[in-house]
């Protein structure tokens, strides 16, 4: 069963097409990886599924339904930017999870703000962009969602703090959930991706399961990438 | 879903402006209590002064109120939040409508603070008493009660600044589903939707002064009281039918789909 399907999308900004017939579905139970370079594409596929943008054409099912306030209440998604309202506490914005998504669960992200040191009662204004982008983290993993999009989740962030996300989002990640992450740092998530999808100047160029490319190929995701896409 | 959201929108239109009504009414009364010492040259000056502060302090509130429920919509809509805003399991028209009917509460609050601060202000038993004369001589003529007409008057200026929010939100949703310059689109729409909807009014008043046979007091310094009354009603079902209608194309847009940024 797939939990979303994309099938020939497509979208332009000013008569300059930026996503060109892109076609993939993710399936149950994947974690699969959206690889591009930056400007490639990727963040307007994922804001085309996320109902952020509109599609000029083409067609986007989440659990077989077109997307509405019915699937939104299953995807949990971590945008590239930081949306928090600064003149909130993280408690305060925890309250806002729980009033809106039944599917939040209040005791695991206490717990994982507790392991990142982070005080539920602190300002957001008063923390750097790396604390609300943990915050975000833990918001967008404390939920039990069918399926987790996230955009370029390591982005600007250090190289340990690369690894505690990676561990924070496996270990909060139920086997039945499904995973769609998109980056450009591909050597420090594709170790984890069951399928891959290379994506150019908006066109995919290529989708296949990840260990099979490895063994055809005879390379890492990260050398096979860096090939394909020049 | 609509009351969560209709609490989390007050609260941020709300975050600032309390401050300005307190300070508005807190500046009304005491030039008010100045005001008892105005024989006293010194009293007086700070009595103009005061009341000055007043007037400033209510355009302020006025001013803040539309410019906290803009930013409220675009931000909530089209800036960073939207990525939040646009991913929770709610509709289109339950944002919309929260949105809508939150800006209405915060524009009523501050109307009622300006309202208050004036009372404050200026309540004297000769003021009612003169208000009083201006109002009978007003209804003369048109057989209704000055209670009826007062409340007549209140919900014509109530389907106003809803049309006026309905007319506000058509515009930023539609300035915003364009790629570019969508702050100078929203406001261009802005524009042209009060253009529409004056263009109308004036042309709605022409056919039916034109039918009743009144035409002639359009142009009046003073109307009669079937021109009042006939003014009253069609004030009254064009801002309802534009509160309406800017509502609805406000809906269809958004329905459509936005483009943050």
């Amino acid at each position: 069963m797939d939990i979303l399907t994309v099938k020939n999308l497509e979208k332009s900004f000013d008569e300059k097409k930026i996503i060109d017939d892109v076609s993939f579905a993710v399936k149950s139970g994947k974690i699969v990886g959206l690889l591009g370079k930056n400007g490639s594409g990727k963040t307007t596929i994922i804001k085309l599924i996320n109902d952020l943008l509109t599609a000029d054409n083409g067609e986007i099912l989440i659990d077989g339904m077109p997307v509405s306030e019915k699937t939104k209440a299953i995807v949990s998604y971590l945008p590239e930017r930081t949306y928090l309202d600064n003149t909130k506490t993280v408690e305060q914005t925890l309250n806002f999870f729980e009033d809106f998504y039944t599917d939040f669960d209040r005791k695991k992200a206490q717990e994982l703000l507790e392991d990142l040191d982070l005080d539920v009662k602190s300002p957001l204004a008063k923390m750097s962009k790396g604390m609300k982008e943990k915050v975000q983290l833990v918001l967008v993993m404390s939920r039990r969602a069918k399926l987790y999009i996230l955009d370029e989740p390591l982005g600007g962030v250090d190289p340990s703090t690369r690894d505690y996300i990676m561990q924070t989002i496996l270990s909060n990640f139920a086997e039945d959930s499904s995973l769609l992450i998109t980056t450009h740092l591909i050597s420090d998530v594709e170790k984890i991706l069951d399928e891959v999808i290379f994506i150019d100047k908006g066109k995919i160029l290529l989708f296949d399961d990840a260990e099979s490319l490895r063994e055809k190929e005879n390379c890492s995701i990260d050398e096979l990438f860096r090939r394909t896409v020049k | 879903m609509i009351t969560k959201l209709y609490k989390y929108d007050i609260k941020k239109m709300l975050r600032i402006l309390p401050y300005f009504y307190v300070i508005t009414i807190v500046l009304a009364g005491l030039t008010r209590i100045v005001n008892i010492w105005n024989d006293i040259q010194v009293m007086l000056i700070i009595g103009y002064v005061l009341s000055g502060a007043t007037y400033s302090a209510i355009a302020n509130v006025l001013v803040n109120t539309f410019v906290h429920i803009l930013a409220t919509v675009q931000g909530g809509f089209y800036k960073d939040e939207s990525y939040l805003t646009h991913t929770l399991p709610v509709t289109k028209k339950q944002l919309l409508t929260a949105k809508y009917l939150s800006a209405l509460t915060v524009i009523i609050a501050s109307i009622l603070v300006c309202f208050l601060s004036l009372f404050t202000m200026f309540y004297s038993k000769e003021l009612i008493a003169t208000l009083k004369v201006y109002l009978d001589a007003t209804i003369t003529g048109i057989n209704i009660s000055s209670g009826l007409f007062i409340t007549l008057i209140a919900i014509i200026l109530f389907a106003e600044i809803c049309t006026f929010i309905s007319m506000a939100f058509a515009a930023i949703i539609k300035g915003h589903s364009y790629n570019n310059k969508k702050g100078g689109k929203s406001f261009l729409w802005f524009a042209i939707f009060y253009v529409i909807s004056t263009s109308v009014t004036v042309i709605m008043a022409v056919i039916v002064f034109a039918i009743g046979g009144m035409l002639p007091e359009l142009i009046a310094e003073t109307l009669s009281g079937k021109a009042l009354i006939t003014i009253i009603i069609l004030g009254l079902i064009l801002y309802v039918g534009y509160a309406v209608a800017f509502y609805f194309i406000s809906q269809k847009i958004f329905n459509k789909g936005v483009n943050v940024d």
